[in-house]
């Protein structure tokens, strides 16, 4: 299986790759609302308060060990993104040099807390998506959203998006391979010909992507249908949400560190 | 039953009609071929069908339905539109996924699907893919994956955009067989003549957008002028049978 077809095919699996996870029994919107209260308790953290931020990271991990989940399969299938985050904030420590703590003889500055903390809230926003993804699937996602009263356009749109990846990754392996074939030996794409491939490789998936929604509209597509969702709201979401809400916020405003060290420290 | 009454599109007004006072009857459990020139029209018919498209003339009668925006939901569950490529017709992540989308968006039950999806499977032999990926289909299985799709709709009325297309001989005759086996009214456009003869005992030939002939399949196909006329060539089968003939009588 050539990068192309494996790109595509761990796109397409990724909503079922995670049909073993104790998760997948729980109801769409709490998983959903369970997310988003993550990701916006992980943001908020303030750059230098790094071990509340470890401390979002240990829940995380507890909640993928509870839940079967496997964080490496996920830096495996996106380690672009991972690689992506390190860049983000790499201007830090060379920027801010101002000591803020001293471990040992190494002293730490201010700007490689901010670096560190910076990469390790985004790892952590696009773990808890990609449990998100995997544990609820594309359709779970949309009707979580649908029942949030999000407009329908807006639910087309992402839907439409995602049925459309696959299509356009096949679509770029097949003007890649075209290119191979007429240019033998060269490295890469040469840079004078990327406008006019970008441009017939738009025009094409343009026309690809109209057929695929013609074909679900003949297939009865309609977002208010579709998303419906038959799953009911059950006990053991109520229970998820009631474990899940509470913890997250524990670990996000109490010291949780520093109570587990009073404890082993009797101070 | 299907009834085109005059009707009449085009795409653009620059590029002129592209079907022009086109009427016909199609009548309940018919197989009828569609066959013409490239730009005759031919899925641009199909399209009309389904309502992907609204003529501009004329009207299209479904039954008792006229082909509109207010009862497209109707129509497209009586008529189930295979497409020429399989690759836009299959997007979700697993074939059972795909066969089981249509149903849904229908609103039946989760048990009732899964029965649609069984049954789809068996009609068209491919329960052993159920799991798969569509990537990991070939192209014939794809295009059987892609029949399976329409049949979990149960419709009156099957369409076929070149279905033999990229097909190697045994995938092409087991969908043959498999033609056959279906019941209610079915319409294949191609341009694969020897499908035509093979599954349909009607033709309507069409050419710049007009209906040339209607009539008896073996009438259309082997009528070798009609066909040249219309840009066509008579069904490779017949043409071998001919070569034979004149072989056989240039040897005694």
């Amino acid at each position: 299986m050539d990068k192309w077809t494996e790109a595509r095919r761990s796109l397409q699996m990724m909503e079922t790759s995670g049909e073993e996870s104790l998760y997948r029994k729980i109801h769409p919107l709490a998983k959903f609302l369970t997310t988003i209260l993550f990701l916006v308790l992980v943001t908020s953290c303030a750059r230098d308060h790094l071990d509340v931020v470890l401390a979002m990271g240990v829940w995380l991990y507890a909640y993928a060990l509870i839940g079967g989940l496997s964080a490496g399969q996920c830096f495996r299938k996106m380690w672009g993104l991972f690689a992506l985050l390190f860049f983000v904030g790499i201007a830090n420590p060379i920027l801010d040099r101002v000591p803020a703590l001293t471990v040992g003889h190494v002293v730490i500055s201010r700007g490689m807390i901010a670096f560190v903390s910076l990469f390790l809230k985004g790892a952590l926003a696009l773990l808890s998506a990609y449990f998100l993804a995997v544990t609820t699937g594309m359709n779970g996602i949309l009707s979580a959203l649908l029942k949030l009263k999000v407009p329908v356009l807006l639910i087309n749109v992402i839907y439409l998006i995602y049925r459309y990846l696959g299509l356009m990754i096949q679509e770029a392996s097949d003007v890649w391979t075209a290119y191979r074939l007429r240019a033998p030996g060269q490295k890469g794409i040469h840079f004078s010909v990327w406008g006019s491939l970008v441009g017939s490789m738009m025009i094409r998936s343009m026309d690809k992507a109209e057929k695929v929604y013609q074909s679900m509209e003949l297939r009865g597509y309609k977002p208010e249908e579709t998303f419906a969702g038959e799953e009911k709201w059950n006990k053991e979401s109520t229970v998820y949400l009631l474990i899940c809400v509470p913890s997250l916020c524990l670990f996000r405003f109490l010291p949780v560190f520093s109570l587990i060290g009073s404890i082993f420290t009797g101070r | 039953m299907i009834r085109f009454e005059h009707v009449g599109f085009a795409y653009t007004k620059e590029r002129g009609k592209i079907l022009d006072d086109l009427s016909f009857t199609i009548e309940k459990g018919e197989s009828v071929g569609i066959i013409g020139p490239n730009g005759a029209g031919k899925s641009t018919l199909l399209k009309l069908m389904v309502g992907l498209i609204f003529p501009q003339e004329g009207s299209i009668m479904i039954d008792s339905e006229s082909v509109g925006k207010k009862n497209l939901a109707k129509i497209r569950q009586k008529i189930g539109y295979v497409f020429q490529d399989s690759d836009t017709q299959l997007f979700m992540p697993t074939v059972e996924a795909d066969i089981g989308f249509g149903p849904k968006n229908y609103g039946l039950s989760t048990e009732e699907v899964k029965k649609r999806v069984e049954e789809a499977l068996i009609k068209t032999g491919t329960q052993d893919l159920r799991s798969l990926s569509v990537l990991e289909l070939s192209g014939g299985q794809k295009k059987l994956v892609s029949l399976a799709t329409v049949l979990s709709l149960e419709p009156e009325v099957l369409l076929f955009d070149e279905p033999t297309i990229a097909l190697d001989p045994k995938n092409r005759r087991r969908f043959i067989e498999l033609f056959r086996e279906l019941s209610g009214t079915k319409i294949i456009v191609t341009h694969d003549l020897d499908l035509i003869l093979d599954t349909c005992s009607r033709t309507i030939l069409l050419d710049e957008g007009k209906i040339v002939c209607d009539d008896e399949t073996e009438k259309i196909l082997y009528d070798q002028k009609l066909l040249e006329e219309n840009g066509l060539e008579l069904p490779l089968m017949i043409e071998g049978v001919k070569r034979r003939i004149d072989y056989e009588n240039s040897v005694h």
